[in-house]
């Protein structure tokens, strides 16, 4: 008997079902059967099917007519042979150890139902999930533990066949919450339910948190289902609660004698009455009248079978409803509108401003208008988005426009915006309950860009909320408006005149309003995917305060008052030494001595490599930089003398240069006029470092970055990272690009290198060198390298190249065409190769320079998840095998070794700054520095 | 004259109700002003993601503009180059009963202030005993800013509208107000306590509105049906509202307290969760305090007016005078 079987219901899931299959295919528990069940696809889901059978022995296909995932599940557990089962959905993605987890679990603890965790996957990245954390850490779990009610779902649970087939369990024919029914039934059934505390699936959940409740529908039957599966599943549990009580002849006195079962039937009622509400109830507006009032019925019956704890925590969670008189039809919630959006828009931007008001359509704030230009009524009209809410006002300009809605709305909070903008769908409703909550008068929101459907924080934007404007005249907000709810009364009470501009308003308003804001809203900046094209959109729009603030722009002097250290923030995050006396005078004394000395013009270069060398980026800009220059290399640990000497240094040097950590930096305060330059080891981002990898405390951390003034880095879009990384301000790290990937650019300096490494190996002239830069020291067993087989596959003319950055011997055997190098640096290797492949080594940002092509052959693409900033492995700058024949295919192909359109996004994105110059633009700002 | 205020609560602890009475009596008085309000976020810290208060701070310093502070000591944030007036309202916040009285802490509570604002001539005293050698002005006999809005019927109604909006079970209801702080110190505390018999037993008229989580919890052995009797509003939610509607108050915490000996409405002293102001009266007027767990019995005698309100100096605010002629 095989110890899983695995069931796939498949309905027109082409787009996801090679990953999803890939994934249960490579389970590391072998031994499964995988049925799959066509629920008659119409696209090429099939096909895809054909494949994966012929492929794998263990992969069965079963086909029907469209009869629903239930029915498509009943009929894989007919087919099913395995001693437990597992059901999939053909858009998910299964760990890779899913099931020999769920497996090991379960015959450990002799389990018939064992219970894991999961993590919801956007398509680039992985978010956890948490409220099922204490479920899954229990040996055995009580069948009324009220956390089960909150996992319905069937993805994250081993079922053992046999407790299926002893009780007949089947999937009832209901297209809602079928799985619910199930699970209950089972739970029931089960001997024993145990936890597994690990990920075993990664739900897929589209890129749509901006749109995201836009395509999902609420109809009639889906509603209908629903709650037909929810009587059934009530009953259910009433039936087994008596039984467990036989003492109890009837339910409602049980209910009264015994604290727990009430606790959990509450529970049950707590999480259908959430379903209902926020799963239909919201969509209000897009759903038909009949099956409004029917949900306000169901929903208030229900409300009373509660009791007053679960109501009222139901209660504090939908603040924005009254639970005790939920709206049964338009009429009533439009007379009582918690919000108003005036949206302007004009018929040359049609496309656009349909975006912006379906975003608006698919708000979760029930009681909300929305007030249109009349002249764009027939384009709302033919794209089926016209609402009941929705009111034409008829003007011509936008200043009436919002004048006539501001004089029109009876609600407690408005927002003028206009087609640029977009909004998530809960974003309306947590402005009112922010506003609402806070006695707020506005309130003010942070910008995100679309980038790729997916909402990305402008950083300039956030950063324009906390700008320090030491001598311009504070202005407390932007004077932007779609990223405001303001409170009609203020509105009307301060008698603010809506007049030219939208700016002059809100100028106005900054003035005299309470604000609070928020950074947990998403409004969306929908024309541009840059903080630069919101604020050339700021200007366009007469924001003369955007004008007067300084973009953040990469300094161009050392002398710029951006980089200076805020003192306040230095003395709080510092941490002197104790003042423990070690010899004649405490180390604090001495250092606060030393610290008084005046500065020199002269630069320290300071590194702490365990070689005692100089890094490549002091070392590059050690030959450029003019003036007296003090170096400073000794490994770590330092020794007493030498720790008095760095004091002595570091208090008295005028710019100091770094390449890693330095640890005096978080003893004493440096001076206004001293500069400290961290010029990291690394380029691009790759690692997690920082107070992003804490080797010590954050505080300490926090303290020994806190000093920099400038931190060159190789792109733009990595700028937020090193800042965030050092915990210092935005303005401060520059994409002045890195010294050392100046030699990439330079040809002299290559062929010299080549001319070295061909003296010693001439036979690489003629060859296709494949430089082969494994990280994982695991090369032979876990990646299952056959360097045999390879050897035996590999073109005639191709050479391969093993350089490890381990020190860890590769290859055991002696081969021809396979060589491992270790008299040369990868570095320099990577000049003679022809393609390099690795796994997850951070000289992809160099190679890339040299642009040639690149091949990773990982054998857990999570790791790029978990361990690295490069989160989506889809970023890397070449073609991705976890599979040993299709990397040997890849490699045998040499046509196929093209630079493709994600290596030159690569580039773009990570080293644009790299132009072989980086060295001269830092050191002529250091030697402009000290000439004053 | 355009007039800058800048209103500064960096605690958590504080309601800052009467930051949003004094912007009330402000517009009313003039409606030339601007004004700047930072509160609670005193433990932002965090870079490139929220406001740093420091940073705006430092730039608020540089411009004309009175600062009022609420239970904010601004020593480690504004340096004494700046030139304008700063008040401390002494309003009867929990840490005034927790103080060492000398002239160390007194200092200590001042610093960076150039005035003192006091409602109650209790504190007023225990400021000028100590306050020797400072220089500060003392603000005395002055009206409390939520005392003050409650003069004003509009304001009051336009607060009743609102509450009423939320909860309309509240229309022709008497509101008695259990507001506790530091429930976290004591959450078993009602769970024995027999919650059917004390909503049976309150008069039809009368309805409890709490921000008791655990007074919530005790709730599960009643249906739903009894929201008409009992009703839980989250954390600090409409509280100034509430304060205003209330008839009778139980609460352990000294603001609410004052307010209500002030307003000569009825109100108790809970023994809850043991903090500065509970540790205080315990000590100073043993017998003005009640104990949580005597809750029902105090409910009953509260609402059938046969508890006598304690009359306690510290926490009566007899000021009179307007804030707002003080100040501007």
């Amino acid at each position: 008997m095989v110890k899983i079987s695995v069931i796939v219901p498949v309905y027109n899931a082409a787009e996801f079902l090679t990953e999803a299959l890939d994934s249960v295919l490579s389970q590391t528990l072998r031994d499964i059967e995988i049925i799959v069940v066509n629920d008659g696809s119409t696209d090429n889901s099939n096909d895809i099917l054909d494949v994966y059978k012929r492929k794998d022995l263990r992969l069965s296909v079963l086909q029907q007519d469209n009869k629903g995932p239930s029915e498509a599940r009943n009929k894989g557990l007919l087919q099913a042979q395995g001693e437990y089962v597992f059901f999939f959905d053909s858009d998910d993605i299964l760990d890779k150890k899913a099931l020999a987890s769920l497996y090991e679990c379960a015959v450990y603890s002799h389990a018939d139902l064992v219970i894991g965790k999961y993590d919801i996957y956007n398509g680039s990245s992985y978010r956890s999930v948490n409220n099922l954390d204490r479920l899954v850490k229990k040996e055995t779990i009580d069948r009324f533990d009220k956390d089960i009610l909150w996992t319905f779902s069937l993805w994250n649970k081993l079922f053992k066949r046999s407790v299926i087939e002893e009780n007949r369990l089947s999937f009832e024919p209901v297209s809602y919450s079928e799985d619910g029914i199930f699970t209950m039934k089972f739970v029931f059934y089960a001997n024993k339910i145990t936890g597994c505390n690990k990920i075993i699936n990664h739900y897929r959940r589209m890129p749509c948190a901006i749109y995201s409740s836009i395509t999902s529908s609420v109809s009639e039957w889906k509603i209908r289902d629903y709650l037909t599966a929810h009587k059934l599943i009530y009953l259910f549990l009433k039936e087994e609660i008596l039984n467990e009580y036989p003492q109890y002849i009837d339910f409602n006195s049980l209910l009264c004698n015994e604290d727990k079962m009430c606790q959990y039937v509450n529970e049950f009622l707590k999480k259908e009455i959430n379903v209902l509400v926020n799963q239909f109830y919201r969509k209000f507006w897009t759903i038909d009248e009949k099956m409004v009032e029917c949900l306000a019925v169901v929903i208030s019956n229900l409300l009373k079978k509660i009791n007053l704890d679960t109501y009222y925590q139901l209660a504090a969670d939908m603040q924005d409803l009254h639970l005790d008189n939920l709206y049964s039809n338009y009429v009533e919630a439009l007379a009582d509108c918690r919000v108003s959006v005036a949206l302007y828009g004009t018929s040359e931007r049609a496309d656009a401003f349909l975006k912006t008001l379906r975003s608006l359509a698919s708000q979760t704030l029930v009681g909300m208008n929305i007030y249109i230009p009349l002249n764009m009524y027939t384009q709302v009209i033919n794209a089926q988005l016209m609402h009941k809410n929705m009111v034409c006002v008829d003007c011509d300009s936008l200043a009436l426009f919002y004048q006539k809605s501001l004089a029109q709305t009876k609600a407690q909070g408005i927002l003028f915006t206009n087609d640029c903008f977009s909004y998530e769908s809960g974003a309306l409703r947590r402005m009112y309950l922010n506003m609402k909550n806070s006695y707020a008068e506005v309130c003010d929101n942070f910008i995100y860009l679309n980038i790729g459907n997916k909402a990305a924080a402008c950083s300039w934007h956030s950063k324009a909320f906390c700008v320090n404007h030491r001598n311009e005249r504070y202005i407390k907000r932007n004077l932007l408006l779609a990223n405001k709810l303001i409170d009609t009364c203020f509105l009307k009470k301060v008698n603010l005149s809506l007049r030219g501009s939208n700016t002059e308003l809100a100028e106005e308003i900054t003035k005299k309003a309470i604000y609070i804001i928020e950074d947990s809203v998403n409004v969306i900046f929908e024309e541009g995917h840059s903080d630069a094209d919101f604020i050339q959109y700021l200007t366009s729009i007469n924001a003369n305060y955007f004008q007067g603030m300084k973009h953040n722009h990469n300094v161009c002097s050392l002398a710029d008052c951006r980089l200076e250290r805020d003192m306040v923030e230095v003395y709080s995050k510092l941490m002197p030494s104790n003042k423990k006396k070690k010899y004649f005078l405490n180390k604090r004394d001495i250092i606060e001595m030393i610290n008084k000395l005046p500065v020199q013009d002269k630069v320290l270069f300071y590194s702490t490599h365990a070689d005692g060398r100089m890094g490549e980026n002091l070392a590059a800009l050690y030959k450029l930089v003019e003036g007296k220059k003090i170096v400073a290399t000794h490994p770590l640990p330092h020794s007493q003398q030498w720790k008095l000497c760095m004091y002595y240094h570091f208090a008295t040097s005028k710019i100091i240069l770094l390449d890693d950590n330095a640890d005096y930096l978080r003893l004493f305060p440096l001076k206004k006029e001293q500069r400290v330059i961290q010029m990291w080891h690394r380029c691009g981002i790759f690692e997690k470092f920082g107070i992003y990898n804490i080797t010590s405390t954050e505080k300490l951390e926090r303290a020994s970055h806190i000093q920099y003034n400038l931190v060159p880095v190789s792109s733009e879009s990595v700028k937020h990272v090193y800042a965030g990384s050092f915990g210092i301000d935005i303005e401060k790290v520059s994409a002045l690009g890195v010294p050392a990937t100046d030699k990439y650019f330079k040809s002299d300096y290559i062929d010299k290198i080549i001319a070295t490494i061909l003296k010693k190996y001439p036979q690489f002239a003629s060859k296709y060198i494949v430089l082969y830069v494994p990280e994982s020291e695991f090369v032979q067993s876990e990646m299952k390298f056959d360097f045999t087989d390879l050897s035996l596959k590999l073109p005639p003319n191709m050479l391969l190249i093993i350089a490890s950055e381990k020190s860890s011997k590769a290859l055991q055997d002696k081969f021809e065409n396979i060589i491992e190098i270790n008299d040369f640096s990868v570095e320099d290797l990577m000049f003679v190769s022809n393609l390099l492949v690795t796994d997850y080594s951070s000289i992809i940002f160099e190679y890339a320079l040299l642009g040639k092509p690149m091949v990773f052959f990982c054998s857990d693409r999570e790791i790029y998840s978990h361990n690295f900033y490069l989160d989506n492995w889809k970023d890397l700058p070449g073609e991705v095998f976890d599979n040993y024949d299709k990397f040997i295919n890849y490699l045998m192909n040499i046509d196929r070794h093209v630079l493709t359109e994600k290596y030159y996004n690569f580039i773009d994105k990570y080293m644009n700054a790299c132009d072989g110059h980086s060295a001269e633009r830092i050191a002529e700002m250091i030697n402009s520095y000290m000439r004053g | 004259m355009s007039k800058r205020f800048v209103f500064l609560s960096l605690h958590r602890s504080s309601l800052k109700i009467d930051f949003l009475c004094l912007k009330h009596l402000i517009e009313q008085y003039n409606s030339e002003y601007e004004i700047d309000i930072f509160w609670n976020n005193v433990d932002v810290q965090e870079k490139n993601k929220v406001l740093s208060i420091r940073q705006e701070i430092s730039v608020l310093e540089l411009i004309e503009s009175d600062w009022i502070g609420i239970e904010g000591f601004l020593a480690g944030i504004l340096n004494n180059k700046t030139v304008n007036n700063r008040y401390l309202f002494l309003e009867p916040f929990d840490y005034l009963f927790g103080i060492n009285w000398n002239k160390n802490s007194c200092r200590k509570l001042l610093l960076g202030y150039t005035h003192v604002v006091t409602f109650s001539e209790f504190w007023a005293e225990q400021i000028l005993r100590y306050k020797k050698g400072q220089d500060i002005q003392l603000m005395r006999n002055v009206e409390l800013p939520f005392l003050s809005s409650m003069h004003d019927k509009s304001f009051v109604e336009k607060c009743r509208v609102k509450l009423i909006r939320d909860f309309s079970v509240l229309i022709d209801k008497k509101i008695i107000y259990v507001y506790l702080t530091g429930q976290c110190v004591n959450v078993d505390a009602f769970d024995a306590m027999n919650l059917r018999q004390v909503l049976e037993n309150l008069p039809e008229k009368c309805i409890i509105i709490t921000n008791s989580i655990y007074l919530r919890r005790a709730c599960r052995v009643l249906k739903s049906g009894y929201k008409d009797k009992f009703i839980y509003v989250k954390e600090n939610d409409c509280i100034m509202e509430i304060l205003m509607m209330a008839d009778y108050l139980l609460s352990n915490d000294s603001y609410c307290c004052s307010l209500f000996a002030s307003m000569n409405k009825p109100y108790a002293i809970l023994q809850y969760s043991n903090n500065y102001f509970e540790r205080y009266i315990e000590k100073k007027h043993p017998f003005c305090i009640v104990k949580h767990s005597d809750f029902p019995d105090l409910l009953q005698e509260i609402v059938t007016d046969s508890y006598r309100s304690p009359m306690i100096e510290e926490i009566m605010m007899r000021g009179r005078d307007s804030v707002i002629k003080k100040i501007w």
